[in-house]
């Protein structure tokens, strides 16, 4: 279980817009520094409003901790990473039957021979209206990978 | 009187099979819990990117509506309101349910959802046109604070922190000035050569509201909690009882109407308050919360009156009423369409199209609705598990769908996981998406406005001046003192 109080979640806060406000401030030559007067109005107000959330959290002490299981997320976030990663080399029909039948297996709450069937048949169903949906219907081209 | 002779078009074959499509979709999606309005209609965008402009309005506006009285079947069956719009439906809804009358739960569901959603429906079709007229006289001044007001708007109604909400405005805000200036044509914050067309809205939206969604359900774990024997129970006498409950209908419908009217709003306020007037003004006030039919036809005819009205700040300012109203923005804008009096002169042909199937859409929900009680058991028994990969998969496909570019799918990915852990802290989606759509109009209106303040006496003085200007920064500061009054009662409470 991750544990993050709202202490640290506010420095983060903060910190991004400082980090954006550089990049706004700093950003651009003499002659497109036009370009940059709203992002510089935007990250001021987002450096105003954090700073406010920090002074508030001072001032009341109301320290809160939000919890992620990251344990239980942890195969359908590993499963995302590896789409970003492989998605345009495997293909997306392979990757999605596989993030489909992994996360519905996984997260189901029998894992029998049964259930498996049953994930099997679903996983196949599904995909087939995706296909139907998208590279038929719709004239989608995905990255494929061979037939998929 | 326009609107009567785009009627037809509603019922040209193609329209109507969307229309009903759109209808049956949405109440399933509603049924299905954690499927809310908002991110049916987000997830439903990409499709709609292919279709002509009517159609894809049309099957918006179709699952927009049938989403809200569908997310009633989950609330009463459950006790897990299918949308935050079924909240209140929940109270007596559920106690309904356990008493054996889930049936007639539904039917009352369904008949106060038409009544008040044809009432919200003649509000958008009388006043948006009037409105939209007034909108004639925006400069890029006024136009530069109605995008600010809309953002504050959301940011305060659809946050428990207005900080965080203003935060999360300004980020959306921030994250539309990635790519080019639209009025210099330099390139920002263009890390990657992938950003340089900027972020993408659909793969935003998509991201921002069903990744966090799907992330959340994992985690949860939500499961088909008690099932319920459903009796048979007489379409016409739930009808006629219906019918006979008129103050609670009036009730319902009004409250519906006017919070529908309010920018930044939203279906659940408007179900939540209209329970609480009927209520108070109702006889039997100890039956409430013990499975009281007032209690769901109160609830239910507000969170649908609410859908129309909704829709008229949207379509003549571009301030949306509720979030999901500010997902159907993004609609409008991927078809060119921009809010304002142009969509009742140059676009009036769509515009009135999609009106009038917002009207049939109310009577396609009744009758499949209706009918659909008996099947809804079915569709909120689906697992999560099957659930959350079928919504990522639709989602990932979705938005690579609208570009055929793989950037859009990590960044809808990336928004979505980051959305998760800032949700975590009281960060919420709407006041993002907003700002990210209406950061554009901001921006330009902005640079406008300092091109002509600069021949004038500054920008200062430019953006603050006027009846006009001055009115909708007023209204800007009402919605934030009212946050701050709203958050310093709930921590008192």
């Amino acid at each position: 279980m991750l544990k993050i109080n709202n202490l640290t979640s506010l420095i983060c806060i903060l910190f991004i817009s400082i980090l954006l406000a550089f990049a706004s401030f700093t950003g651009g030559s003499e002659n497109t520094s036009e370009a940059y007067l709203f992002p510089k109005l935007i990250t001021s107000v987002m450096i105003i409003l954090s700073s406010f959330s920090l002074i508030f959290y001072f001032l009341n002490k109301t320290l809160s901790v939000a919890e992620v299981d990251i344990k239980k997320l942890s195969v359908y976030l590993v499963s995302l990473i590896i789409f970003i990663f492989l998605g345009e080399t495997i293909g997306f029909y392979l990757l999605a039957i596989l993030l489909f039948f992994i996360n519905s297996h996984y997260y189901s709450e029998n894992k029998n021979i049964k259930k498996i069937i049953q994930t099997i048949i679903i996983t196949t169903i599904f995909m087939l209206f995706i296909y139907f949906l998208f590279s038929i219907m719709l004239k989608v081209q995905v990255p494929r990978f061979f037939l998929f | 009187m326009e609107f009567i002779g785009y009627f037809s078009n509603v019922f040209i074959f193609e329209n109507l099979l969307i229309l009903v499509l759109g209808t049956i979709g949405g109440l399933l999606m509603g049924a299905a819990p954690g499927l809310s309005p908002t991110m049916a209609v987000a997830l439903l965008i990409p499709f709609t990117f292919k279709m002509s402009p009517d159609q894809g309005l049309i099957m918006l506006g179709a699952v927009y509506t049938a989403t809200v009285a569908g997310g009633a079947i989950s609330a009463i069956l459950l006790k897990i309101p299918g949308a935050p719009a079924n909240i209140a439906t929940v109270m007596d809804g559920y106690p309904m349910a356990k008493s054996g009358k889930s049936k007639e739960a539904l039917h009352y569901c369904f008949i106060s959802s038409f009544i008040g959603g044809v009432i919200g429906i003649i509000i958008l079709i009388f006043f948006t046109p009037i409105l939209a007229n007034f909108a004639l006289k925006f400069g890029p001044s006024h136009m530069f604070w109605i995008a600010i007001f809309g953002v504050t708007v959301i940011a305060t109604l659809d946050s428990n922190s207005i900080i965080k909400g203003l935060f999360s405005g300004a980020i959306g805000l921030w994250l539309a000035t990635i790519g080019y200036d639209s009025v210099l044509g330099v390139e920002r914050f263009v890390f990657n050569p992938i950003f340089s067309g900027g972020i993408n809205i659909i793969a935003a939206l998509v991201g921002l509201f069903a990744i966090p969604q799907v992330l959340s359900m994992i985690e949860k774990k939500q499961l088909d909690s008690d099932q319920f024997q459903m009796e048979k129970k007489s379409i016409v006498q739930s009808i006629i009882y219906n019918l006979s409950r008129i103050k609670a209908l009036v009730v319902g419908s009004v409250s519906g109407v006017i919070i529908g009217l309010i920018p930044g709003a939203g279906g659940q306020i408007a179900g939540l308050v209209s329970y609480d007037q009927i209520k108070k003004l109702s006889k039997n006030k100890e039956n409430f919360g013990k499975g009281e039919p007032d209690g769901i036809i109160a609830a239910e005819s507000a969170n649908n009156a609410m859908v129309g009205p909704s829709l008229v700040p949207l379509l003549t300012l571009g301030v949306p009423g509720s979030p999901t109203a500010a997902v159907l923005l993004g609609g409008l804008l991927i078809h060119g369409m921009f809010p304002g009096p142009d969509l009742f002169t140059i676009y009036a042909e769509t515009t009135w199209t999609f009106i009038n199937s917002l009207l049939v859409a109310q009577f396609m929900m009744l009758i499949f609705g209706l009918y659909i009680s008996g099947l809804a058991k079915y569709v909120i028994k689906t697992p999560t598990n099957y659930m959350a990969a079928a919504i990522t998969i639709l989602a990932i496909f979705g938005t690579y769908s609208v570009q055929h570019n793989f950037a859009d799918v990590i960044v809808m990915l990336f928004l979505g996981v980051s959305m998760f852990f800032l949700s975590k802290f009281g960060f919420t989606a709407a006041p993002i998406v907003l700002g990210l759509i209406l950061g554009p109009i901001a921006e330009t209106n902005f640079s406008q406005a300092k091109i002509i303040a600069d021949t004038q006496e500054g920008i200062f003085r430019y953006l603050t001046s006027g009846y006009l200007n001055l009115t909708i920064i007023t209204l800007c500061i009402i919605s934030i003192v009212y946050g701050i009054i709203s958050e310093m009662k709930r921590k008192n409470a």
